[in-house]
């Protein structure tokens, strides 16, 4: 357990998160470090229905543990996927690329990356690939087939954007 | 809540302008509808309970070993006392009270661990939510501003003692939950709630200030209380019970009692469930109201209630309705803008509370004859039978007084301000007397009744039943009727006053009438069922069940209950103050208008007593003429015993006939409380008239025996008295008075 989820984790959730749904935005911070605690009991969380007692609005969502979830999923995926290109040799630099796949999307640090040169960029097999895992995961966490297709869309599109 | 000043003296305040909206009347002037369905809810846990652990008793070693001493017991009894029936039966209770003791304590013992598995529960309840739930304290850092308005929401809700707020930020439920403990309260947000408090800010105050009204109104302790006496009897009264069943050693055996007990098992699950489900949906409205109260308006909580999703009121989705934990959306909006259904008392709050008390009578019965087996009674005159019925009829009597008689008192105060009746009485009193009876064959017991085999007999057995049920109906109607009429007067007297009312002395007094009324006719149900599972003559039914309706009616409870008939209305009367201006507590909102009319007469006691006291001056002269007679013509003083039983019945006969026309002369003139007036008359003409006959029979030569008191003023008083009512009731119909008290 960590008091923080993983930094690449945070960055392509936060800017979905502020896609789709920007009102969450000011509990990110505290929601994430409650998923970083305990990423299973954060499923359980996610994926339970709600208490029969109180105001009795029955159903409801936050999206922000489910986009982080998801997002966890997707750069889980993007790190094996590298790997498996054999684009780079080690673990450690696998990392670096990811970072730099997430990176490159982040309007944050598109002049730092600019400046350094260095992009990486997904083909379109690879963003189908990555729209699939996250709508498998979205799904695996209870979200409606709707819901999860328009998560994994604004997570592609995250990643989709092509080296300058 | 308001405290303008309008002039109250002799007028009735009627907010009016029927095209203009009403203001709200004022719910929590009075007990919460959550608190009747508590009671309901604890009462038939602890009679069913009482039932379980009587027949798990019957499975246990112990019970094989009772049975040996019963046999031993009767054999003892037999020879002790061969030839005095009645000096054996004692004997027999005597010997066998070790036994019933055990098994009576065995029964309290397991309804008490129930009790005290369910407080268990509650109070751990807390710790075990916190934790399965993952909450945590919501810190500053989380969300800054959300934590300041918590705070400002708190001191808007004027809470004694903050609750402490916490949360799961992984749960997006847009929901809030006050849940805790005496003393630690805690006051649970969805994540979804949080993100509401940036976006809709007056959204989420109106449903914080929600959770925080369930603490202010003091429900959240009965609601975790209610769900942990539900766990509590499933674990502990339902399991065991099924596992009897299951243990049982033959097929036969475990058929029969599968036959004798599950359906009863579900039927009085379902209904408990039911009831918990009512205390937990009754809360939710009155916390809306006290939350739209702090607020200063409703529309935030109103505009809040509409994204609740919500069934069609239709078809099964009603029957739905009982089994939900919430109102419906519609009903809850309505109550924002009309409180007026929470002052409303239906049918089926009745039907429930028949059921409850109708499923514990038994059950209480049966364990007080367990604890009194081997003493013999003779308290006014009633066997320890009788007394056992009469102790649970009070317990009853409570019960019912707390559930329908607090909401017919609700009631009467919307009919006082609204000018129309806000329930049907009748519909109470069928409620009442239909549960009441359905109760008594749903009741584990109620596999024991027996009913005649042949088809003629069963049919008497029926139709005895079913017109005991009306009889009970009947009374329970005018008393309701009287206790609605009555309370108008208290109301009334609390408006003039600027006084929220005080409901525990009108509790006291409905249970009280409620107990003797219910105690003679059920009291005469159980004698003449037993009866017939006896084989006793049909015949006799009829008997059967009038001899303790008449042993109750003419016993010291019955003459309190006569007296509480026109003394609870007198009551209202004393120590009148008149508070200038209009009262804070009836409405939630500063009436619009006030369309004030006439407000109930006051009982002219002078008058009332004067017509008393010539009743019974004409009396005296009647009775003396008749013993100066008899002495003319040398009757009295050798007077066999017939006839001096016929001088006494002549007596009693003239002070009731006098009483009545006492009565009638008094309806006559009565404005608002006919009824009340005329029996008061009646009564009081009664005392004196008995005071005579004991006084002119000493006079011409009687003994003054103190054991001819009693019989001399019981007959009297309570003879005239009820004889009054009838007559005053007919009286004020022919003279088109109002029936009232």
């Amino acid at each position: 357990m960590t008091d923080n989820i993983d930094p690449d984790v945070a960055q392509l959730s936060r800017d979905v998160v502020k896609d789709l749904a920007p009102n969450e935005l000011p509990l990110f911070g505290a929601v994430s470090r409650a998923y970083a605690k305990n990423p299973e009991q954060a499923e359980k969380v996610i994926k339970s229905k709600d208490e029969v007692l109180g105001f009795g609005l029955e159903v409801g969502l936050l999206l922000t543990p489910a986009v982080i979830a998801v997002a966890e999923a997707v750069v889980r995926f993007l790190g094996a996927e590298l790997l498996k290109l054999g684009e780079q040799a080690a673990g450690t630099a696998v990392d670096t690329t990811v970072h730099n796949v997430l990176s490159h999307t982040s309007e944050a640090k598109q002049t730092e990356k600019a400046r350094a040169g260095a992009t990486a960029s997904l083909t379109s097999a690879q963003l189908a690939e990555v729209r699939k895992v996250a709508i498998n995961r979205a799904i695996s966490l209870h979200l409606p087939r709707d819901q999860a297709e328009r998560l994994a869309d604004a997570m592609v599109a995250r990643l989709a954007v092509a080296p300058g | 809540m308001t405290s303008s000043h309008v002039p109250l003296d002799k007028t009735l305040l009627r907010p009016s302008l029927d095209n203009q909206p009403k203001p709200r009347l004022n719910p929590f002037a009075f007990p919460t509808d959550t608190d009747f369905r508590l009671l309901l809810h604890v009462a038939m846990i602890i009679s069913s309970g009482l039932f379980i652990y009587n027949w798990i008793y019957l499975g246990l070693p112990q019970a094989q070993s009772d049975i040996s001493i019963y046999s031993r017991c009767q054999h003892m009894a037999q020879i002790a006392y061969p030839s005095d029936s009645l000096a054996s039966s004692e004997f027999f209770e005597r010997c066998r009270a070790p036994v019933e003791h055990v098994k009576a304590l065995w029964m309290l013992g397991g309804v008490a661990s129930v009790l005290v598995l369910a407080v268990a529960l509650y109070l751990i309840a807390p710790p075990i939510k916190l934790r399965r739930q993952g909450l945590v304290p919501i810190a500053s850092d989380d969300a800054p501003e959300a934590v300041i308005e918590l705070r400002g929401l708190c001191v808007k809700a004027g809470l004694r003692s903050e609750p402490r707020f916490v949360w799961n930020p992984l749960n997006g439920s847009p929901v809030g939950l006050a849940f805790g403990r005496r003393g630690s309260y805690y006051v649970a947000l969805g994540g979804g709630l949080m993100v509401r408090s940036y976006v809709d800010p007056r959204g989420f105050d109106a449903v914080v200030l929600h959770e925080l009204a369930h603490l202010a109104n003091r429900d959240v302790d009965k609601t975790y209380l209610a769900m942990s006496l539900w766990q509590a009897f499933v674990v502990l009264a339902l399991v065991p019970l099924l596992v009897t069943i299951v243990l049982q050693p033959t097929p036969g055996s475990k058929f029969a009692a599968a036959g004798l007990l599950i359906w009863r098992v579900a039927v009085i699950a379902l209904i408990v469930y039911l009831v918990r489900n009512a205390v937990l949906r009754s809360r939710e409205t009155y916390a809306d109201l006290r939350a739209a109260l702090w607020e200063g308006s409703s529309e935030a909580l109103s505009r809040v209630l509409g994204s609740v999703p919500d069934l069609p009121n239709t078809g099964i989705h009603r029957l739905l309705a009982y089994w939900r934990v919430h109102p419906s959306r519609a009903a809850r909006q309505r109550a924002l803008s009309d409180t007026r259904p929470l002052f409303r008392l239906g049918f089926w709050d009745a039907l429930g509370t028949g059921l409850a008390a109708g499923i514990a009578y038994p059950s209480l019965v049966t364990l007080i004859l367990l604890v009194f087996t081997g003493v013999q009674s003779n308290l006014w005159s009633l066997t320890t039978g009788e007394l056992a019925g009469f102790v649970t009829s009070i317990a009853l009597g409570l019960l019912i007084a707390g559930v329908v008689g607090l909401g017919v008192w609700r009631a009467t105060f919307a009919e006082l301000v609204d000018g129309k009746r806000a329930i049907s009485v009748a519909a109470l009193a069928g409620g009442l007397a239909i549960g009441l009876g359905l109760g008594d064959w749903i009741a584990f017991e109620g596999g024991f009744n027996a009913v005649p085999s042949n088809p003629g007999y069963g049919l008497l057995f029926g139709a005895v039943y079913v017109l005991l049920l009306g009889l009970l109906a009947l009374g329970l109607f005018g008393l309701l009727e009287w206790f609605a009429k009555s309370s108008g007067r208290w109301l009334w007297r609390a408006l003039e006053r600027g006084s929220v009312p005080n409901p525990l002395p009108i509790v006291l007094t409905i249970s009280l009438v409620l107990s003797l009324w219910l105690g003679a006719t059920l009291q005469a149900r159980n004698l003449f069922e037993i009866g017939a599972s006896l084989g006793v003559s049909p015949l006799l039914y009829p008997v059967l069940a009038g001899a303790p309706l008449l042993q109750a009616v003419f016993g010291p409870l019955g003459l309190v209950a006569l007296a509480c008939l026109w003394a609870y209305p007198l009551a209202a009367e004393l120590g009148r103050t008149s508070v200038k201006g209009f009262p804070a507590w009836p409405f939630l909102d500063q009436p619009a208008d006030l369309n004030l009319t006439a407000p109930p007469t006051h009982m002219r006691v002078a008058r009332l007593a004067s017509i008393a006291v010539g009743a019974a001056a004409a009396y005296v002269v009647v009775i003396t003429a008749l013993r100066l007679f008899l002495r003319m013509i040398e009757v009295a003083p050798q007077m066999t015993d017939l006839e001096v039983l016929l001088l006494f019945l002549t007596q009693v006969g003239l002070a009731v006939i006098v009483q009545g026309c006492a009565a009638t002369v008094t309806a006559v003139k009565a404005d608002d409380h006919p009824v009340a007036e005329a029996t008061l008359v009646a009564f009081w003409a009664g005392i004196l008239m008995a005071v005579e006959q004991f006084v002119l029979n000493v006079a011409f030569g009687g003994h003054a025996d103190p054991r001819a008191v009693w019989p001399i003023f019981s007959l009297t008083v309570i003879s005239g008295g009820i004889l009054a009512i009838p007559l005053a009731w007919l009286t004020a119909r022919m003279t088109r008075r109002p029936t009232g008290p």
